[in-house]
């Protein structure tokens, strides 16, 4: 133990003489580890962001489908859904989708009547009449308007309608409400031309989460067109994206990875006349090779903790402070109003452990050979000169 | 102590440029007293005080020491005996410029199951003899010729080893200095030290504190004379 | 094949220990072949300077593989999202059953890799290296195991289908239906608690006298009972100590232990597990190998009580783990015996 520690110390110092060359890999390092951090961090809080969004979520959404596209679903099957045993209650959900011209943003549009649905981060109101509607801050952002302002959208049937903005949602709920206009049902109906007897489509909820297998087996059953998606098939088909996300950015940048191992390998094979001067002095000084193998160990390892905690924190900070604006460009998507949320910081270490493994194995394996031709020098090389 | 048998040392064997550097000496060094190794550059003093100091292995014959045969050790068991029992004074001193007096002095120690406290004790106990005490901290490129002497010479002691091996130790220094170092060396021999020294230096194989002197000539002993 | 990035660690950590004990083995071979004690020539000394290598890349292989299983554990419990049905690790496992494989190829290949790097270490020290050439031979039969764990984890990951319906733990390990794991499930609780109490008990009345008396035949049947000790303990855990950790009767699955939620008493738990087995296989291994190699008793005899007291002191944390539920935790079987 006291043997490793002296060594481990004789390493530090080493590396502090050749500050150079030790500098150069720790920075590629930190960088590569920075760039393989950032994408698991990013896409890691992205999931935890959806999971909890994700919570919730309806136990089961009902849509239909014709010809292989979603279609409208009627409103009867809300009654036969409810019949189910263990079907509690059976919401129908009227909203669509709207394509604005002028910003080239795809907003959504949802019909509310009665009582609002527990949204309490809106400064303002939710609309009572059809002519007034709430937004997001993303749609006020897009058309510059505020409360008190006209919307100005045009109807299925191609005729202008205005609204007046009586509510705008506050940036910390971004995530849910930032594309979304939110108009009192009728007018909803009216603006879509939805049938009287359709709708979107039915948000189901069940006593007992475990039965939601069962349940949505016996709605295809008596609904052989209706669509039932569960709560756990959003939930995984997110974390497979985002898997795949992660997967796929992992797997661009190892390429980066095997470049800093080839730079290692070659920095470790290439020693100055110092470096060898200085291994034979040892050795002629009572090290075997034993002992230099194992100063080469540490000064790796120190080289490789040392830029794995600079990269983690620089991953840290190009997430969670600067808001990953290398990377965000590959989960927006084609997404034109992409939210502008602050992702919570959080780290995990089973992504640390990922992390170090796909780091610092691949560096120290890159240098065990040249390392060990150092080591082996001859003890009375420096005798020879 | 250490009897070599027919010893003989070949570099690159079997190639073009192939050197025979020690070719068939047998020589026995017992402890205590001064064995001089005197011959011209190429005759193989190096390579004999090489194979003496356990630094690297003979291509034939044996070395036996205190009756054990170590030719043929593996480098981990050589290396051991090399700590225990060798101190190596190097003919450009060899010291890390970059590191302190200090460090170079204890370099040999650190792979050593030795704490930091006898470490540092140690230190202080070889340098201050050699009036270095006072220069501890200071960068050994930042010494003059002669402490970088002073500081090989405690480097070489730190081990308490009972036989100092010196190559070629005045080559590169001026008669004041190699003065000085003989009568360092000198002073080694009262705690009862065998001192071995290759060299081609007058100065050095003409010193009363030669018990023995051995001639070198083309990797053989061309005559063995005690004083 | 599913993208996540703890399989791309895995992949890569597989890669790199095949190769890195393929190289060992080339390596190793010439030692094989031209391995020459009393010789003096610049071969020999190459190649004693070849084992430095060789060791250096087999122990970084084995702290690798031990860091795999773990990564292995972690990643298969995190997937288990991806499977409906799948509660935990082992639902995972079951998408592909080649994940079982795995599992079973990693355990005896890290056991094999330690007591290679271990008896390694003990040979260095003896002058003339008596077991160069056992241990290298020895690399060839490590180096498929390898391979295949590899291999094996490669079809794993790219045979994982998230749309499989899988069965979980919970039904899996349900003394319901048949299979290797419902059967362990369904061992009885008692004699099971019985058998692995006699069987620490005889591998602790095993290790003191073996502290005391120098006779192999302690030492040789400490080694037998070590290696049996593996099977039963991960029976018990399966069959009792499961239930007693969740205190659930019908909850035995041997990877939830590991999770947050249990406050990680599994890693403790199978750390002094396959602690106690390869600690307790040492001396015997040992006394074996002076056998043929006599320096490595001279060696060896000053460590082995090392190797004695560590598998004590892993045996008595096992039973300690074990115990505190069992004795001190609010649940009992009663109503289910």
């Amino acid at each position: 133990m006291m043997r490793q520690l002296k060594i481990l110390d004789f390493a530090i110092a080493s590396l502090r003489r050749r500050k150079g060359k030790s500098l150069s890999i720790v920075v590629v390092f930190a960088f590569t580890v920075a760039a393989l951090s950032s994408v698991l961090l990013l896409t890691h809080a992205l999931r935890r962001e959806a999971t909890q969004l994700l919570a919730g979520a309806p136990d089961l959404v009902v849509q239909r489908v014709v010809a292989g596209r979603h279609d409208l679903i009627p409103m009867d099957y809300q009654t036969d859904i409810e019949k189910i045993p263990g079907v509690r209650r059976v919401t129908p959900r009227l909203w669509g989708y709207y394509y604005d011209s002028l910003t080239g943003a795809n907003f959504t549009l949802l019909g509310v009547s009665g009582a609002p649905d527990g949204l309490t981060m809106l400064a303002g109101r939710l609309p009572a009449g059809p002519n007034e509607c709430a937004i997001g801050s993303g749609v006020a952002e897009a058309r510059a308007i505020t409360t008190e302002d006209e919307l100005y959208l045009i109807s299925q049937d191609n005729l202008g309608v205005g609204f007046t903005v009586v509510g705008v949602f506050s940036a910390n709920s971004t995530l849910l409400t930032h594309d979304l206009i939110i108009l009192e049902k009728q007018a909803l109906q009216k603006f879509f031309a939805f049938p009287p007897d359709r709708t979107t489509d039915l948000a189901v909820e069940v006593y007992n989460p475990q039965e939601v297998d069962m349940v949505a087996q016996k709605i295809k059953r008596i609904h052989p067109d209706a669509r039932p998606i569960t709560h756990g098939e959003i939930v995984r088909t997110y974390d497979a994206v985002f898997n795949w996300r992660s997967g796929m950015l992992l797997s661009i940048f190892s390429v980066a990875l095997v470049a800093f191992c080839i730079l290692a390998w070659d920095k470790a094979t290439g020693l100055s006349a110092e470096e060898r001067r200085e291994i034979g002095i040892l050795k002629a000084l009572g090290w075997d090779t034993g002992d230099v193998l194992l100063l080469k160990f540490w000064e790796g390892t120190v080289i490789a903790l040392t830029a794995f905690l600079l990269g983690i924190t620089a991953a840290l900070l190009h997430v969670f402070w600067l808001g990953a604006p290398l990377l965000v460009m590959v989960v927006k998507g084609w997404s034109v109003l992409f939210p502008q949320f602050q992702l919570v910081p959080y780290i995990d270490l089973q992504q640390l452990f990922i992390l170090a493994f796909m780091t610092i194995v691949p560096y120290l394996v890159s240098t065990v050979v040249p390392c060990w031709r150092a080591a082996v020098t001859d003890p009375d090389s420096v005798m020879r000169g | 102590m250490i009897r070599l048998e027919q010893v003989g040392k070949i570099y690159h064997p079997g190639k073009p440029d192939q050197v025979v550097a020690v070719d068939e000496v047998s020589l026995e060094i017992s402890r205590g007293g001064v064995t001089v190794l005197k011959g011209p550059s190429g005759s193989g003093k190096t390579s004999l005080l090489a194979m003496i100091g356990c630094m690297s292995r003979p291509t034939r014959g044996q070395i036996v020491f205190d009756g054990r045969e170590i030719s043929r050790l593996p480098e981990r068991f050589l290396t051991d005996i090399r700590r225990r029992t060798f101190g190596f004074i190097f003919q450009q001193f060899h010291l890390l410029a970059d590191l302190t007096v200090e460090e170079n002095v204890l370099l040999p120690l650190y792979p050593q199951a030795v704490g930091y406290a006898e470490m540092k004790r140690r230190a202080e106990a070889v340098l201050a003899p050699l009036g270095l005490a006072a220069k501890l901290r200071r960068r050994a490129g930042l010494l003059s010729g002669g402490e970088q002497q002073r500081v090989a010479v405690a480097r070489a002691l730190i081990g308490d080893p009972e036989i100092i091996i010196a190559d070629e130790p005045t080559a590169h220094l001026d008669s004041t200095l190699a003065a000085e170092l003989l009568m360092l060396l000198e002073g080694l021999l009262s705690a009862g030290r065998t001192l071995i020294i290759a060299t081609h230096d007058p100065l050095v194989f003409n010193h009363r504190m030669v018990t023995r002197l051995v001639s070198l000539r083309d990797g053989r002993v061309q005559e063995d004379q005690s004083a | 094949m599913i993208l996540h990035p703890g399989i791309l660690a895995l992949l890569l950590g597989a890669l790199l220990v095949a190769l890195l004990m393929l190289y060992a083995c080339i390596i190793g071979f010439s030692v094989l072949r031209h391995w020459d004690r009393t010789s003096y020539s610049r071969r020999q000394l190459e190649l004693e300077r070849r084992t430095y290598l060789i060791s250096t890349m087999v122990n970084y292989a084995l702290g690798f593989q031990a860091l795999s299983l773990l990564l292995f554990i972690y990643t298969v419990d995190s997937l288990h999202q991806l499977f409906i049905g799948a509660m935990c690790a082992t639902g995972t496992l079951n998408a592909n059953p080649v994940g079982w494989y795995v599992l079973l190829v990693k355990i005896p290949v890290f056991f094999l890799a330690w007591l290679w790097v271990i008896v390694n270490h003990y040979d260095l020290q003896v002058e003339d290296s008596p077991l160069v050439r056992s241990k290298y031979a020895a690399l060839f039969i490590l180096l498929p195991l390898v391979v295949l764990d590899g291999w094996w984890q490669f079809r794993y990951f790219t045979g994982l289908d998230p749309q499989i319906i899988t069965s979980c733990c919970g039904s899996l390990f349900s003394s319901g239906d048949g299979g290797f794991a419902s059967s362990m499930a369904a061992l009885p609780v008692v004699p099971m608690i019985w058998l692995f109490y006699l069987w620490s008990l005889l591998l602790i009345l095993l290790v003191l006298p073996a502290l005391k008396f120098r006779a192999a035949v302690l030492r040789y049947l400490l080694a037998l009972a070590a290696l049996l000790l593996l099977p039963v303990g991960l029976a018990s855990v399966i069959s009792f100590i499961s239930i007693y950790i969740y205190e659930m009767p019908t909850h035995h699955c041997p990877f939830d232990l590991l999770q947050a939620g249990y406050h990680f008493i599994g890693y403790p738990l199978y750390l002094a597990l396959f602690g106690s087995v390869l600690c307790g296989l040492i001396p015997g291994l040992m006394r074996v190998l002076q056998i043929f190699a006599p320096g490595l008793g001279r060696v060896f005899a000053g460590r082995e009580r090392f190797w004695l007291l560590t598998t004590l002191v892993f045996l008595l944390l096992l039973l300690g783990l074990v115990s505190r539920p069992l004795l001190f935790g609010p649940f009992t079987l009663q109503a289910y015996l």
